[in-house]
């Protein structure tokens, strides 16, 4: 059977719908494939080309399947297979001429949509996977509906019947059923996996970074939001100086705090890293997931971020707990040998004329300040003496540059100090009520070990840029107008047009309410939701619950079926019902074709005795069915008096 | 019999044709219900009888014509001749211009010649050399025919076969009927039957009788049941053509008349099972190929088609 011509018109209507979403995860040369395979279709359909032949599609097989291995290097992961599954698509397309061509293609488009919830699951993928199932669905009813006017209407419609239906069994599953884990995983190869603050700083690396206004992760305060200028998010702890680089060290777990009364309660999504770290603010005291608090105030997560992880924390201003080890110590003064002479004998000099680390710290804080240093996202390349370079004769940078001088110049008067990474600040949205971190407020600053005082936080960049933590890095960067200059169109650039900015605010609420009530809904979740409803977590319970559950729903559904479809009897039909009934008990069985009278002469014939109240019956019901100007009217109950009077005659 | 007439009209004929009250019945249903009969039969079964005296008791005049296969359509309609005093054409009506035409034999005639029939039979009224003219009031076809199987013979088509409200088949008679012929014309009871039948009725009475068939009618149940049939007709898997809602109406003008016979003013599912066979029969077409006939068409779809609503 050929499949109808609007059929093949979906069908190239769903081959850019299928891969576009999954562009940024397979070899760009697809979507040639694609135009090929789709082109050469409707050359065939046109008549002007022929089908491919074995021969050819052997060829097309081997061809395009090595250059997709030979592109993607190995095929271990997820990717490749996805590949490979958009390439079958496309390859299928080419020879689809009869509807069991269809179906295999549609069966192979819904696992293609399925394969796109692995790279993402936000609300916007979940809407286009939505759209894309119904089209498909709607490919799978026009196939079978044949050839028929307004077919591609009736299509959708359909399909969007079926689907809707199916929304209250995807919410039962999606609450209920239990989450289990993987029985196998295959490794996501993304390349790119790795973004946020990294655990090496060179110079630069942090202005990249804010070159992207993506995700880093949300946070909704139990409490008052603190202001922008205490928001400074930890992430990383860089303690080591090789050449220029800034690295972090093994994190070492700390003991649990003696009792604390944590100030700050906040729930955190962290977008995937493909790192460990997870963003704290101050001294974290506790957090909801299973996490390595580490010595130097910073957390790590068991493995690799790499979905949505949500967790809340629990921090404390409370710094008394902060100690240092005379090891430990020596450690923190470390400096790459050999480099910025300039800078270090400067840092000697001044400590020398000072009398406390303190005074020594201002000084250094006032010169960033009073010097002519220029914040910029675009920093000249420094070489070998980065710092003296920095320092002394560029004196352009972004704030990697200025706390990776400010802890130099720190170490080198002997004063332990140590580079923090993280996050500042973020954007309130009034919608949601969750402060938007994103990879722009990425940043660095540094913290110094005063004796008495424990770790203090110190920021250069507000020396030279105080709009930065006030206010953001946008507005810092205003007059240079570098921000986000790579993504013209980011609608974080028309921030000033309020109606564009309610929208980009109010879409950033939605998908983070989908983030934490959809995605969220982990199995941590499920089961304490379960817990709650089920007054405990045995199974029974769940099961009678459920079983009970379903006939509540399924049975009125089945009753009203019953009744719609239950013959209409009259009163009068009803009772004749009755009277069939007993004569056939008492062996007369009326056939299909036998009219009343016949019916009722047989009666009589085979057993005079009880044939007139047989007959009586018979006369009156015909009497009320088949005359049209009743001479009398005969109620039911008249009826079945009769009928009782036969019953009678019929026991004796 | 409720009406006295009719009840005449039956008792007149079947001193003619004994043991054949069914079909008179049916005959006189054709005519209450101004439809057109076709009996079909071997020959010497009293189709002619029947349909003589028929005309007769009715009181309607009427005319013969036996079908050959050299019959013409003017032998049957008429045809215009010189009239050399008079110096035009003069229209000499044919046998058709009677209230009863008789067509005995129909299927020898030739298909050009039967059709001749067929306006006046669906219209009451023939055209000839381009002049409608109209045929008399009550008019009625009553032709017989031997069964298509015999020699000669030109089967009418579907089209025509519609025209008939009923077709009813004599049969041969019972021993019974049979011995008490005999006994006339050789036994103990011979006696002298006058040629003609005397009229019971005259044109007015038949038209009155018509009028009150007309005014019989039927619940939603009955008319159910004709819908219910009508339906199974068109459904049966070894029925090529079921019935048209032409025949669907034949079916209940035949119940209408038969009602009426029976002396009520509205019709039973009885009537209808009484009168399915004489109208539907002829009209159904079985499957090409399929051991059925029509006649055990009829006679299944009877049985099977339940006459009560589904109770």
């Amino acid at each position: 059977m050929l499949i109808p011509r609007a059929v093949l018109l979906m069908i190239f209507g769903l081959m850019p719908v299928l891969l576009v979403p999954l562009i940024e995860v397979v070899p760009n040369w697809l979507i040639g494939v694609y135009l090929l395979a789709g082109a050469w279709r409707y050359g065939a359909y046109l008549g002007k080309a022929n089908y491919p032949k074995g021969g050819v599609k052997v060829v097309l097989v081997v061809v395009s399947i090595g250059a997709l291995g030979w592109d993607m290097g190995s095929w271990k992961g997820l990717e490749p297979m996805v590949a490979l599954l958009l390439l079958a698509f496309a390859l299928k397309v080419t020879e689809l001429v009869t509807v069991r061509d269809t179906l295999i293609l549609i069966l192979v488009a819904y696992f293609i949509v399925a394969a796109q919830f692995l790279f993402s699951q936000s609300l916007s993928a979940t809407f286009l996977g939505i759209a894309e199932i119904w089209w498909i669905t709607a490919v799978l009813v026009a196939v079978n509906c044949g050839t028929q006017p307004g077919l591609l209407r009736r299509a959708l419609r359909q399909s969007g019947t079926v689907l809707a239906q199916a929304i209250p069994l995807m919410l039962a599953l999606f609450f209920i059923f239990p989450r289990l884990d993987p029985f196998w995983a295959v490794p996501l190869q993304s390349s790119g996996g790795v973004t946020g603050v990294s655990d090496r700083m060179n110079p630069g690396d942090i202005a990249n970074l804010s070159r992207s206004a993506a995700l880093a992760f949300r946070a909704e305060f139990a409490g008052p939001i603190p202001p922008n200028r205490e928001l400074y998010w930890r992430a990383l702890v860089l303690d080591r100086q090789v050449g220029e680089t800034w690295r972090a060290s093994m994190p070492e777990p700390r003991r649990s705090l003696p009792d604390v009364s944590p100030e700050i309660d906040v729930s955190i999504t962290l977008e995937p890293t493909g790192q460990r770290w997870l963003p704290v603010l101050e001294t974290p005291a506790t957090l909801s997931m299973p996490a390595l608090i580490a010595k130097s105030n910073t957390a790590f997560a068991g493995a690799d971020i790499k979905s949505d992880t949500r967790y809340r924390l629990l921090a404390t201003r409370d710094d008394r707990f902060d100690t240092i080890h005379p090891l430990e110590r020596s450690r923190l003064l470390q400096l790459s040998p050999g480099r910025n002479p300039q800078t270090r004998a400067l840092a000697q000099q001044w400590r020398g004329q000072l009398p406390s680390d303190r005074d020594y710290m201002d000084a250094v804080f006032r010169y960033f300040r009073v010097q002519p240093f220029y914040y910029t996202l675009n920093p000249p390349t420094l070489g070998a003496n980065g710092v003296d370079e920095f320092l002394f004769t560029t004196q352009r940078g972004f704030c990697e540059h200025y706390a990776g001088a400010f802890t130099e110049l720190m170490r080198a008067a002997g004063i332990p100090a140590r580079v923090v990474t993280g996050y500042q600040g973020g954007e309130l949205n009034p919608v949601s009520g969750a402060v938007v971190v994103r990879q722009y407020d990425a940043h660095a600053w540094s913290e110094v070990w005063l004796e008495g005082q424990g770790w203090v936080r110190v920021d250069p960049t507000a020396a030279v840029a105080p709009d930065r933590i006030e206010y953001g890095l946008e507005q810092a960067l205003a007059e240079e107008g570098s921000f986000l200059e790579n993504t013209p169109l980011s609608a974080l650039h028309f921030k000033n047009i309020a109606l564009i900015n309610a929208l980009r605010l109010r879409l950033d609420a939605l998908s983070y309410e989908w983030q934490s009530w959809v995605l969220g809904f982990d199995r941590n979740t499920q089961s304490t939701l379960l817990t709650r409803l089920f007054q405990g977590n045995e199974p029974w319970k769940y099961a009678v619950t459920l079983a009970l559950a379903w006939a509540l729903v399924m049975l009125p559904l089945a009753f009203r079926l019953w009744w719609s479809e239950r013959p209409k009897v009259s009163p009068h039909d009803r009772v004749l019902g009755d009277f069939l009934s007993l004569m056939s008990r008492h062996g007369f069985v009326r056939e299909p074709g036998e009219s009343l009278a016949h019916f009722q002469g047989r009666i009589a014939s085979a057993n005079p005795r009880g044939a007139k109240e047989a007959s009586a019956f018979i006369n009156a019901y015909s009497a009320h069915q088949y005359q049209p100007n009743k001479a009398r009217y005969i109620a039911a109950s008249e009826l079945k008096r009769l009928l009782r009077e036969c019953k009678r005659r019929f026991k004796a | 019999m409720l009406n006295p007439i009719l009840a005449q009209v039956h008792d007149a004929i079947a001193q003619r044709l004994l043991g054949k009250s069914e079909a008179i019945r049916l005959a006189l249903c054709a005519i209450l219900a101004r439809g057109h009969l076709l009996i079909e039969d071997l020959p010497g079964m009293g189709k002619t009888t029947l349909a003589h005296s028929l005309a007769q008791s009715l009181g309607l005049n009427y005319s013969r014509v036996q079908f050959t296969s050299d019959l013409l359509p003017s032998d049957i309609l008429g045809l215009s001749v010189f009239d050399a005093r008079d110096n035009r054409f003069e229209f000499h009506p044919g046998p058709v211009f009677s209230q009863v035409l008789l067509a005995d034999e129909i299927n020898r005639a030739t298909p050009r010649t039967q059709s001749a029939l067929l306006e006046a039979m669906a219209e009451g009224q023939v055209s000839i050399d381009g002049e409608t003219r109209a045929l008399p009031e009550p008019f009625f076809v009553i032709a017989t025919q031997n069964p298509s199987e015999q020699m000669g013979t030109y089967p009418l088509p579907e089209s025509q076969l519609d025209r008939f409200l009923i077709r009813l088949t004599l049969g041969y008679p019972d021993i019974d009927s049979e011995l008490a012929l005999f006994q006339r014309v050789v036994g103990r009871e011979r006696q002298e039957h006058p040629k003609n039948l005397p009229s019971l009725t005259d044109t007015q009475g038949l038209q009155t009788l018509q009028a009150e068939v007309d005014r019989v009618s039927a619940t939603d149940d009955v008319l159910h049941y004709v819908s219910r049939l009508v339906q199974a007709t068109r459904n049966h898997p070894n029925c090529a053509l079921g019935l048209s809602p032409r025949g669907a109406l034949a079916l209940l003008e035949a119940s209408k008349a038969w009602a009426y016979l029976d002396g009520r003013q509205y019709i039973l599912p009885d009537d209808v099972q009484a009168v399915f066979s004489a109208v539907a029969e002829h009209r159904l077409v079985p499957v090409a190929g399929s051991t059925t006939d029509s006649r055990q068409l009829t006679r299944e779809l009877l049985a099977t088609v339940n006459v009560l609503r589904q109770v």
